[in-house]
């Protein structure tokens, strides 16, 4: 049996009017990383979240950069402890398309 | 919705799917002649698809090692390719290779040089060191190729884009449907000509190297649209991908400068190093060695081997950790390659056969090109290290050309509004509620599981036909049920199931072309068929869909110069 961890994620809509804080609990039984994280929760959780599920599996290309615990980070590098909070959120200073899906094309 | 929103039209000259390394240089290539380009890419340029994942080198016989010539690359690959690669095309490929890297040296890539020429190694199946290396490896390659296409005013990108139908009237392309995963609308898109750059199919398989966009999109659409694809079966394995942990699985860890230092070695369960002394196996090879390994019983519970830099000397320690690319993102995750024995298998690396085109890129609908890992009868049955990007980038530039050649030569094409409003449905049809709903998610795992039991490493004649049955469940009792709800913007479930659609084809395409060759091949290997059968099977297999059915057939590969030994 895992530990309980609770993820918060600030969600919103292009368009849409306020974000709100929607918060997660799942089971971890190691460290596992945010974008790990994010593909539990809309797998077995919520199918309405939207991130930007691409990986390149090397931590290079940055498609998966977002606020985690107020820092710019990457996803797929950041890991995440058992029974630890974190508060995931878009990439400050672009447009949010959805969730965690920003525009890299557009800055705020 | 309505037929208008559906109907949200943009005329161009080139249309070109796919924002990896052969549709930017196929943008690049067209915007050069004049055209109007439109470029429709799955996700962020440069931060979506296969490329930004490459390895650092690029092969090309650039004359600079003095008994290397374009006459012993075009062997090498050719033998590389096990005989089913098209001959013409390969000649296409070493002729322009030297041209392409120069190319890209002039967009801003950095090749590597030493005493004054090019760094130049030499990756299995090679006779001669020629392929050159470039910092920064796949991600700074499509960072220099977004910048020259961003830069040319007459190509539009859209990011963000899933296509989802090429439109097709009286028997020659008039553009594509796709979906603004933004906004979650419709857009047709009509174009004189099309160019397919989207890449191959990893994601069928339950481990692979590929990104989760790899989802067989473009070989989806053309068989849909009457295009026909060769060579399905053929997949290539690169041999050890990581397996475990969950935060490195899928982990290319490369085998090829560790071999050739002496710094690792291969281990089952047993602790055995498993791989034959002074050997130095090409990706095929040594896929078949390490799944053997795991089928006969000495593998983890995971189902892998162990790759093994623990015993690594001083001196092959300091060469390996310039060399090898996974050495830093295993450090990020306070794994030491020399202090721990890492668990690999066998993942889906790249698929090999795809859409059937000639030197040009075109295929057999008028109008329609395609070149990348999407197209299928470069590499044959195996594909060398470093020849990746020299296809993207000759055939690349080659459709491209071609393709605004066409567009200059033909009228404004018009669609046929009965095609799109079909189109529309079938996309549509996962937003209406189901009874007993599935998640497409769901559907993706039961596929992999099917083609991993059946479409594997090694393959054999009952388990092919239980994963082609397993199959067709799946495509009869469980597809019906996918049903997605939730806003329409950026709608990943929704998005999920167009790809579900696209990999069920082409399993179900791999798992029918894997049954009909009857013999043993490059990455194709059936215990059944053990043996390669150069007197019958110097053949492709081929489909299409005839009638609303699978078709496959196999014909002869087009030889020009070499003929295997045997046959001489």
């Amino acid at each position: 049996m895992g530990v309980k961890t609770t993820c918060k994620i600030v969600r919103s809509e292009l368009g849409r009017g306020q974000s709100c804080v929607q918060t997660y609990t799942i089971d971890l039984e190691e460290p596992v990383t945010v974008l790990m994280v994010l593909q539990q929760i809309y797998e077995t959780e919520d199918a309405t979240l939207a991130f930007r599920n691409y990986q390149c599996y090397r931590g290079i290309c940055h498609a998966c950069m977002m606020m985690i615990n107020g820092r710019k980070m990457r996803s797929c590098s950041y890991l995440i402890r058992p029974g630890e909070e974190v508060l995931i959120a878009p990439l400050e200073g672009y447009t949010v398309i959805r969730d965690l899906v920003v525009d890299f094309e557009r800055n705020e | 919705m309505n037929l208008h929103e559906a109907a949200d039209m943009l005329i161009t000259e080139v249309l070109i799917i796919g924002g990896g390394a052969a549709g930017l240089k196929a943008a690049i290539e067209s915007s050069n002649m004049g055209a109007q380009v439109v470029l429709l890419s799955k996700g962020p340029l440069g931060k979506s698809g296969i490329t930004p994942l490459g390895f650092t080198g690029i092969t090309a016989c650039i004359g600079q090692e003095p008994s290397d010539s374009k006459d012993v690359h075009f062997r090498d690959h050719v033998i590389g390719g096990r005989f089913i690669n098209e001959q013409n095309l390969v000649e296409a490929l070493v002729e322009d290779a030297p041209r392409v890297v120069k190319e890209l040296e002039e967009y801003g890539v950095r090749f590597l040089r030493e005493k004054g020429g090019y760094k130049l190694t030499k990756p299995p199946g090679n006779t001669y060191p020629r392929m050159l290396r470039f910092s920064g490896g796949g991600h700074a390659l499509i960072g220099a190729l977004r910048r020259q296409v961003l830069k040319r005013p007459n190509v539009k990108v859209l990011e963000d884009f899933v296509a989802t139908a090429l439109l097709i009237r009286d028997g020659t392309i008039c553009g594509a449907l796709g979906l603004h995963l933004r906004t979650g609308e419709f857009q047709t898109l009509v174009a004189k000509s099309v160019i397919l750059a989207t890449g191959g199919f990893g994601q069928i398989w339950t481990l692979t190297d590929c990104p989760p966009d790899s989802t067989g999109d473009g070989c989806a659409l053309a068989y849909r649209a009457g295009v026909r694809l060769v060579d399905m079966e053929q997949q290539l394995f690169y041999p050890t991908v990581a397996l475990s942990p969950g935060s490195i699985r899928g982990l290319e860890i490369s085998y090829e400068s560790a071999l050739a230092l002496g710094a690792i070695h291969l281990r089952n369960t047993l602790g055995e190093n498993f791989l034959i002394e002074g050997l130095y196996p090409t990706r095929d090879e040594l896929s078949r060695f390490v799944f053997k390994e795991i089928i006969e019983g000495r593998g983890t519970s995971h189902g892998g081997i162990f790759y093994d830099a623990t015993g690594c000397t001083e001196e092959a320690k300091a060469k390996l950790k310039k060399s090898l690319s996974a050495y830093k993102r295993l450090k990020e995750f306070g794994i030491d390659v020399f202090n721990k024995q890492i668990e690999v298998a066998p993942g889906a690396h790249t698929s090999l056969g795809g859409i059937l085109i000639n030197t040009s890129g075109e295929t057999n609908v008028p109008g329609l090109f395609a070149c990348g890992e999407v197209s299928g009868n470069v590499h044959g049955a195996n594909r060398l290290a470093g020849t990746a990007y020299t296809d993207t980038q000759v055939f690349g530039a080659r459709s491209g050309r071609a393709a605004a050649e066409f567009a200059k030569g033909t009228g404004q094409k018009k669609m046929d509004q009965d095609q799109v409003r079909a189109e529309v449905a079938r996309v549509i049809r996962f937003l209406q509620t189901k009874r007993r709903p599935l998640r497409p998610s769901v559907l993706k795992q039961k596929i992999k599981k099917a083609t991993f039991c059946g479409l594997g490493v090694i393959r054999e004649r009952s388990s092919l036909e239980a994963a082609f049955q397993k199959l067709a469940e799946i495509r009869h009792e469980d597809l019906p049920r996918v049903s997605v709800s939730g806003s329409k913007v950026f709608n990943l479930d929704w998005l999920e199931a167009i790809e579900l659609d696209n990999m069920l084809d082409v399993s179900e395409i791999a798992t029918a072309s894997a049954l009909y060759r009857k013999e043993s091949r490059g990455t194709h290997y059936r215990t059944d068929f053990p043996h390669t059968d150069n007197k019958k099977w110097l053949a492709h297999t081929s489909v299409i869909l005839r009638d609303s059915a699978l078709e496959v057939k196999s014909y002869p590969v087009r030889i020009t110069k070499l003929w295997p030994e045997e046959l001489k």
